[in-house]
């Protein structure tokens, strides 16, 4: 047998073999997501370099973010409307919802947009799309392959490792924020695969570019014990800023979705011509802003500086993003926080200098509060800037402040950044603690196709026959948007009483919703499929019916059925004789 | 790779497959090229922009605007990262400004990437001499001794070596630099004004035999010059040949009689010689003479750096000097009475020397190389 037919061999037996075709596939992932982010990163520099050079004029500056997102906003709205944003959301989504399928349309998309964006000095980061495009490369190849569905998905945050090792040159914590962040579980199986993409990736990093790292710092250590008590006023400023950015950013981001659709080519062009005005008089603002970070990190920027460029960089990227540019908010993080960090740091070392360290060593803190306190990954930012330092004795203060940022962010905005962009976007992440660990349990295995349904415009006494015919004490009001709501038997039964027999559903709902104070576009309360049942069970406790809707995760308005209280007691095995009426629940 | 078990599932065609890894394969090379084509670009680039900035800042330099030349220098370090010479010129600015503390970090960051560059030690070495810690810039002169350095053909070792003894000599660390000096003697360019250098320094170092074999190598070879008689006259002092140190300050004198120095030592070795009671050829009655002359000095400058105050406790010392000075003593008791009267001055001296530490009057200078040959 020559050695050609034995290469075919093996690779026929790869063929069949997915396991070891997945574990292959992690190299090959790692070593060609490795290479596409070196060429983004490349790219985007190059031309950056070229559009708005240092020492250029203003006009420039201020012309060429504004044309820029001109040019994404109108390639985002006509060919690649998945590629808007972060990415980090988007492949989230495609990992516990969409199986994790991204097309390679969105990867192309994201890719080019997010050049030209970058290029044209949005005051974006890299990171967030870098991370889509690897996932998305994994899932295309994945399923080139014919992988099955759980190596598909399983593949998706290896693909994100790899991107973020290759462009943020921290390969441990790629692994860390795959696991932490996209997968949201550290224990997860996947681990193997993820190490193997990342070091790949990084290998290929510094095969093209070397062995520069991506910030140059000092070796920083904590002078004096006291000196704690600064990291911890950092630990606050960063937790307060955190919030004000991404409470910033979401608020700016429900008025632009509020915008008409036909607007959403358009959209963009605010945030360019933002960060363009904001670069007429303040050039730093341009860009991810990597260069000042490594300045401010060398101590070399005055107070003054520092402070305006974190103000600036906080409104530039807000609005960037929530305008519907193509970029990060992972960059922008570490800017804001390095520059917070270098305020604290310098205003205390103003009242103590024998005591502390110099702003270079708080702006290196302050990125990993910064991010801790926006993306919400504090194990990956404290491994991240003991990657980006290699230095052991910064990672105490730096854990403190991190630690007590986490903690004020969490306080004060409850639902995670990214979770929360994509709520925005009408997607229901799975959190943590709602991810079932076993399939038998969850929803999907209890619910029951939709029983039928209540248009909104049908009077409640009407509603009220129909439902007594029903098995079920509660049904779904559709309207033409998808699921507006539940109403139960004995809410139409006391509304009949009232005297209200006449009113319509809507009516009815929309009064109800205004008493709970709750947003008139979700239907709550409900469930997803891969909830667990005993999530299921805790929300009919808070309920007086025992019907509970099962919806999209992608879309909360789709009704994919119901799940009831007798449904979820069979699943468990001690299902108790049914109320009454007919089986299929149709009145 | 942990994931579900499914050890078998619906393979693509196996020309899909195959198709699909050469796709990958040839897509890897193409971006593989693209990438290492955009990065020597970058890398081309920067260079030059950093180059640039190099040449500016020389430029700058030369004309003493040193703050702007450490501004482009910093651009040229970040620019182009990890290039030694920016770093080090950069580290050199940074030191000629007086931002030494700024030139030391640079400089331990290239050290810390290379450990055995020459030129950096030295430049750590000055860094540390300047903040007045010369001990540890010890250690740094070594290591661009014995380090790496772009031009292996250049000196640059010999003059960090010269910078090391100079710096010795400052400590006064003889021993340390007589040790450095050895090498030095060897390594050095065999020109005159180099050998002079060193045969000074080997007086420093308290080796006057080694300075006058140079001194007189170079008189040998190169022929009379004042300032090698001048060197040479210093060590023969050093080793307390005052006849001879005259006849080489003499000659000095005589190759350039405008050098007062000169002739101010010339003066001075005259006067030891005529204080001397040593001296060879001297009667019996001369030496008496001319120990009672250096008592009576050593007395008075003894008396007068004391003062009142500390007469009672050194009374007995000074009272016994003041006797020997009035009383002639007796012809048979003249050997004797230069034994006192030189061990009387020595005390004299070393009480007068820690109570008055000052610089000598006129009078006083030939006392201390008088008593130097006496005790030797």
């Amino acid at each position: 047998m020559t050695t050609v037919q034995r290469i075919l061999r093996w690779l026929d037996e790869l063929r069949r073999k997915e396991s070891q075709l997945a574990l292959v596939l992690s190299l090959v992932i790692g070593a060609l997501v490795g290479l596409v982010v070196v060429a983004f990163i490349l790219l985007t520099g190059r031309l950056a370099a070229r559009l708005y050079p240092a020492g250029g004029s203003g006009w420039r500056r201020l012309l060429v973010p504004t044309l820029g997102a001109l040019i994404t906003g109108i390639l985002l709205s006509r060919w690649f409307p998945d590629a808007r944003g972060s990415g980090v959301p988007q492949t989230k989504a495609a990992l516990f919802i969409r199986d994790g399928i991204i097309s390679f349309r969105t990867v192309l998309g994201k890719f080019f947009c997010c050049s030209v964006t970058l290029a044209s000095g949005i005051a974006l980061g890299r990171e967030g799309p870098a991370v889509q495009i690897g996932a998305g490369l994994a899932s295309v190849i994945a399923r080139r392959l014919g992988l099955s569905k759980e190596y598909v998905r399983s593949l998706v945050p290896v693909g994100g490792a790899a991107a973020l090792a290759a462009a943020f040159n921290t390969p441990i914590a790629a692994v860390l924020f795959s696991l932490e962040e996209i997968m949201g579980d550290l224990h997860a199986p996947i681990l193997g695969s993820v190490v193997l993409s990342s070091a790949t990736s990084w290998m290929v990093l510094h095969l093209v570019l070397g062995d520069e790292p991506l910030f140059h710092v000092s070796a920083y250590h904590l002078i004096h014990p006291l000196e704690l008590i600064a990291y911890a006023a950092l630990g606050v400023v960063g937790g307060l800023g955190s919030v004000s950015f991404v409470k910033l950013l979401l608020g700016l981001r429900r008025w632009f979705l509020e915008l008409p659709r036909a607007t959403s080519w358009l959209q963009p062009v605010a945030g360019g011509l933002t960060v363009g005005v904001m670069g007429y008089f303040v050039p730093q603002v341009l860009g991810v802003g990597y260069s000042d970070v490594d300045r401010v990190l060398a101590g070399d920027l005055v107070l003054k500086v520092v402070i305006i460029l974190a103000v600036l960089k906080i409104i530039a990227a807000a609005a960037c993003y929530a305008s519907g540019n193509a970029g990060g908010i992972f960059g922008p993080s570490l800017f804001i926080g390095a520059m917070l960090g270098a305020a604290v740091g310098s205003i205390a070392h103003l009242i103590a200098p024998g005591y502390t360290a110099g702003p270079g060593a708080y702006a290196l803190v302050g990125m990993g509060t910064a991010f801790a306190g926006i993306v919400r990954a504090p194990l990956t930012s404290v491994i991240m800037i003991f990657e980006l330092t290699r230095d052991y004795t910064i990672i105490v203060p730096l854990m403190l402040s991190n630690l007590i940022a986490y903690f004020i962010s969490q306080r004060m905005q409850p639902q995670p950044i990214y979770e929360a962009l994509a709520r925005q976007d009408g997607v229901h992440l799975p959190t943590g603690e709602f991810r079932p660990r076993s399939a038998r349990f969850r929803v999907i295995s209890a619910m029951r196709p939709p029983p039928g349904s209540l248009p909104p415009d049908v009077a409640v006494g009407e509603a009220l026959t129909r439902l007594r015919e029903s098995t079920l004490d509660a049904w779904p009001v559709i309207d033409k948007g998808g699921l507006a709501g539940m109403v139960a038997k004995a809410e139409l039964e006391a509304a009949v009483e009232a005297g209200r027999t006449e009113q319509s559903l809507a009516t009815l709902l929309r009064e109800r919703t205004a008493r709970q104070g709750l947003m008139p576009t979700i239907p709550v309360p409900h469930l997803h499929p891969d909830h667990s049942l005993t999530l299921a069970l805790e929300r009919l406790g808070t309920l007086p019916h025992d019907v509970l809707p099962v919806v999209s995760r992608e879309n909360v308005r789709r009704l994919l059925g119901v799940v009831t209280l007798q449904d979820i007691l069979k699943a468990y095995g001690v299902a108790r004789p049914a109320r009454g009426g007919t089986k299929s629940g149709r009145p | 790779m942990a994931g579900p078990d499914t050890s078998r599932h619906p393979a693509a065609e196996a020309g899909v497959f195959l198709g699909t890894f050469a796709l990958i394969f040839l897509a890897m090379g193409a971006l593989f090229g693209f990438d290492v084509f955009l990065a020597s670009l970058e890398r081309a680039e920067r260079r030059n922009e950093a180059r640039s900035l190099y040449e500016e800042a020389m430029s700058l330099e030369a004309r003493r605007h040193g703050p702007q030349a450490v501004d482009r220098l910093q651009a040229a370090v970040a620019t182009e990262r990890g290039n030694p010479v920016y770093q080090r010129a950069l580290a050199a600015a940074l030191l000629g400004t007086g931002r030494v503390a700024e030139a030391r970090a640079v400089v331990a960051a290239r050290l810390e990437h290379e450990p055995t560059d020459g030129a950096a030690s030295l430049l750590m070495a000055r860094a540390l001499v300047r903040e007045g810690r010369p001990r540890e810039a010890v250690s740094y002169y070594h290591r661009a001794i014995y380090g790496q350095w772009d031009d292996q053909a250049g000196d640059h070792p010999v003059q960090a070596r010269f910078e090391l003894v100079d710096l010795l000599a400052r400590l006064g660390a003889r021993r340390e630099l007589l040790a450095e000096l050895l090498p030095l003697q060897d390594e050095a360019p065999d020109d005159q004004t180099t050998r002079k250098r060193i045969a000074k320094l080997f007086l420093e170092a308290g080796a006057p035999a080694r300075a006058i074999e140079i001194f007189r190598g170079l008189l040998r070879e190169h022929g009379r010059d004042a300032e090698t008689y001048a060197g040479l006259g210093e060590a023969e002092i050093a080793r307390g040949n005052y006849l001879s140190a005259r006849a080489d300050f003499a000659a000095a004198a005589g190759l350039d009689p405008a050098d007062t120095a000169v002739a101010d030592r010339l003066t001075l070795v005259r006067r030891v010689i005529a204080l001397d009671p040593t001296q060879r050829g001297l009667s019996g009655e001369e030496q008496y003479r001319r120990s009672v002359a250096l008592l009576d000095i050593t007395y008075r400058s003894a008396a007068d750096c004391i003062g009142s105050a500390a007469l009672t406790s050194n009374g007995p010392l000074l009272d016994s000097a003041r006797v020997a000075i009035a009383t002639r003593a007796p012809i048979a008791g003249r050997p004797e009475a230069i034994d006192a009267n030189l061990d009387l001055a020595e005390r004299l001296w070393t009480l007068r020397r820690r109570a008055c530490p000052a610089a000598l009057a006129e009078a006083e200078e030939p006392v201390p190389l008088v008593l130097e040959r006496i005790s030797q």
